[in-house]
């Protein structure tokens, strides 16, 4: 997958079909200590740490479609490309932490891409859930809260195509402002 | 610059359409997407199918992500559930032809014959 967005729409999948009601989805970028960080944190299900421990092998997976589970294995492998790493961390009934670190200016690593169409994506799931996703370069933060807009909009769903539409255009902006810092900041540190 | 502000104008328009809907069942679309669905490009189908009905101001249908159910080799999938109506599975379905269901099947009520995918089985979701 070329997008690191993309690598975090699949994992964050895995947290809603875990009933999660809440995921939190950060995406920093240090570039001071040259790091990309992701960290995706849900309150689902969990995993016993027996199993936690083999999900990264591909042929895990609960999927009865299918006999292999290919998310996170992929996610690990091109972190640790990047030399960077992937680590889970989970616990039954309380939920899943899945955190990657990769080096920021590392030729392979994948743009960050499309975070807007991610979240839109997740919001339009059939096993819902609140989002909170930040994202940070440097000092400065961006901060959406699917639990600030539901006071907003009062009784009107969040999947109303209008809102989601509107949602995808607005952290698109913001996305574009964070691209254009993450560039600049590169020339000032070089 | 887009702002919060924004989304009471939203919430007012949607409050209207909503009042002139009429009750009962709403439109289904429906987009499949495990890791494999994802890498074939299942995202920007879904985008592009919530932008097309948010431009044509269509608010009485619903769009869902689920899951993979297995049929990865004609993702990305989608499927389209009108009221009263049996269900139609598309397949390899990029922004192009997302569009083209939303317009001539979600709205118009024609289907889209040369992209149905017959997989002769019913549907399992996971
Ligand atoms: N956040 C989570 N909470 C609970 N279980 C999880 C979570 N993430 C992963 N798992 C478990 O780990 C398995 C493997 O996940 P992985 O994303 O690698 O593959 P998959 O979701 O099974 O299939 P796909 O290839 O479509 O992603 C899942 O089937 C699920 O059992
Ligand atoms: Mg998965």
């Amino acid at each position: 997958m070329r997008e690191l967005s993309l690598h975090i729409l699949d994992v964050a999948e895995n947290s809603l079909r875990a009933g999660a009601s809440l995921v939190e989805i950060l995406v920093e970028e240090d570039i001071v200590q040259n790091k990309v960080i992701i960290k995706i944190l849900d309150n689902g299900c969990g995993m016993e740490q027996e199993y936690a421990a083999k999900v990264l092998d591909p042929f895990i997976t609960e999927r009865t479609t299918r006999t292999v589970g290919l998310g996170l294995p992929m996610f690990a492998a091109i972190a640790t490309h990047c030399s960077g790493h992937l680590q889970l961390n989970s616990e039954p009934n309380i939920g899943t932490e899945v955190l990657v670190e990769m080096e920021r200016d590392n030729i392979d690593r994948p743009p960050i891409g499309d975070m807007a169409s991610t979240i839109v994506s997740l919001l339009c799931h059939d096993n819902p859930a609140d989002i909170l996703y930040r994202r940070v370069v440097e000092k400065d933060e961006f901060v959406f809260d699917t639990r600030e807009l539901k006071k907003q909009l009062e009784e009107i769903p969040l999947t109303e195509p209008s809102v989601l539409n509107w949602i995808r255009e607005y952290i698109f902006e913001k996305e574009d402002y964070y691209q254009r810092k993450g560039a600049s900041d590169n020339e000032i540190n070089s | 610059m887009k702002s919060i502000a924004d989304l009471k104008k939203i919430r007012e328009q949607a409050r209207h359409n909503i009042s002139l809907r009429e009750s009962g069942e709403r439109t289904q679309v429906r987009v499949y997407m495990g890791t494999c669905g994802i890498a074939a490009g299942a995202r920007q189908t879904i985008a592009a199918i919530i932008d097309e009905l948010a431009k044509q101001n269509i608010g009485d249908v619903e769009v869902l992500q689920k899951g993979c159910i297995g049929l990865c080799e004609h993702e990305p999938l989608v499927e389209v559930e009108r009221k009263g109506e049996d269900s139609v599975m598309y397949g390899h379905i990029d922004e192009e032809k997302a569009r083209r269901i939303v317009t001539r099947h979600v709205i118009d009520g024609v289907i889209l014959d040369e992209w149905v995918v017959n997989c002769g089985c019913s549907i399992g979701i996971d």
